[in-house]
């Protein structure tokens, strides 16, 4: 039992590990080989856990290895729009100003209510609206309304402001 | 340098080693234990008995050479995969004493097939990936 036990902290730690060196976006909005890459280290962490007869190695290799090809495919890229879009796709525009663009839906294999459902989460609830609306690589949807329709902010109403500053901290945990 | 390159610099060098490691303990290990059941099998030749203090001590010297390499091969393979030779010793402990040659014999064959069997295992083939 102590065996699993240290086994299982020792995997946790590791996967933490490379969650960390994979960066912030891992845990938030993921690209499609991201989100492969962190659904196959889950399944690759919990392989020796249970298991006394299989050696940590079994999965710790697998792991460490998909981190370096992680790191290859973010850096190649980085570097090359054409291996960027094989990997990650391109954003696609699915409403332009004529209107919704179902080309593209066809091509995205996604319904107008989807893309409505979209768009009410970014807070237009109707297409007069909305000028562009585009699908990232990792199926977010932004919207750019039209001018009639934008939040209005302090430089369309010529109000002058002081810049802001970042807050600090001075007292946490009782502590200064 | 970007700290990340230096790790993942560390990490290829590390997965290097692991793979090094791997085919010299392997390669080393199976090849010092199919020599030496070799010997015993020439030393038995066609004797009809081999209840001898001398191949007695054969197989226990294998035995615990055998379980001294099965401590490193854990690490790097499945316990389960590679606990038959030491299953095979014991018995073949049991037939030196039963004096039992054909069992011993096909014993020491079967031991070899084994070793064919972990090189194998653990070595890169296209079954092995596929």
């Amino acid at each position: 039992m102590l065996t699993l036990i240290i086994r299982a902290i020792l995997i946790y730690l590791l996967v933490l590990l490379v969650f960390r060196l994979m960066g912030k976006r891992q845990i938030g909005q993921m690209q499609p080989f991201e989100l492969v890459l962190t659904l196959i280290i889950a399944d690759l962490a919990t392989i020796p856990m249970p298991e006394s007869s299989i050696p940590t190695l079994n999965g710790i290799v697998p792991l460490i290895t998909l981190v370096v090809v992680h790191f290859f495919l973010t850096f190649f890229s980085k570097r090359s729009n054409k291996i960027s879009q094989i990997v990650s796709g391109h954003p696609i525009v699915i409403i332009n100003p004529d209107g919704v663009d179902y080309q593209a839906l066809g091509q995205l294999d996604i319904t107008v209510e989807d893309v409505f459902e979209a768009i009410r989460g970014q807070g237009y609830f109707k297409l007069e609206e909305v000028q562009y609306a585009i699908m990232e690589t990792n199926g977010v949807v932004n919207v750019l309304p039209k001018s009639a329709f934008s939040p209005a902010t302090v430089s369309d109403l010529h109000l002058s402001t002081q810049e802001n500053t970042i807050p600090y901290i001075i007292i946490s945990e009782v502590k200064l | 340098m970007n700290k990340r390159y230096i790790y993942i610099i560390i990490i290829i060098s590390i997965l290097i080693a692991i793979c090094i490691a791997e085919q010299l303990l392997v390669n080393g290990y199976l090849s010092t234990m199919e020599t030496k059941i070799t010997d015993i099998i020439e030393y038995v030749g066609d004797s009809e008995t081999i209840d001898t203090p001398e191949i007695y001590d054969m197989i226990v010297n294998l035995e615990t050479e055998w379980d001294s390499y099965e401590g490193v091969l854990c690490f790097l393979v499945n316990l389960k995969d590679i606990e038959d030779i030491g299953i095979e010793l014991t018995k073949m402990k049991i037939f030196i004493v039963e004096d039992s040659a054909i069992d011993f014999k096909a014993s020491l064959s079967l031991l070899l097939y084994y070793i064919d069997g972990y090189y194998n295992l653990m070595g890169i083939s296209f079954e092995n990936i596929f």
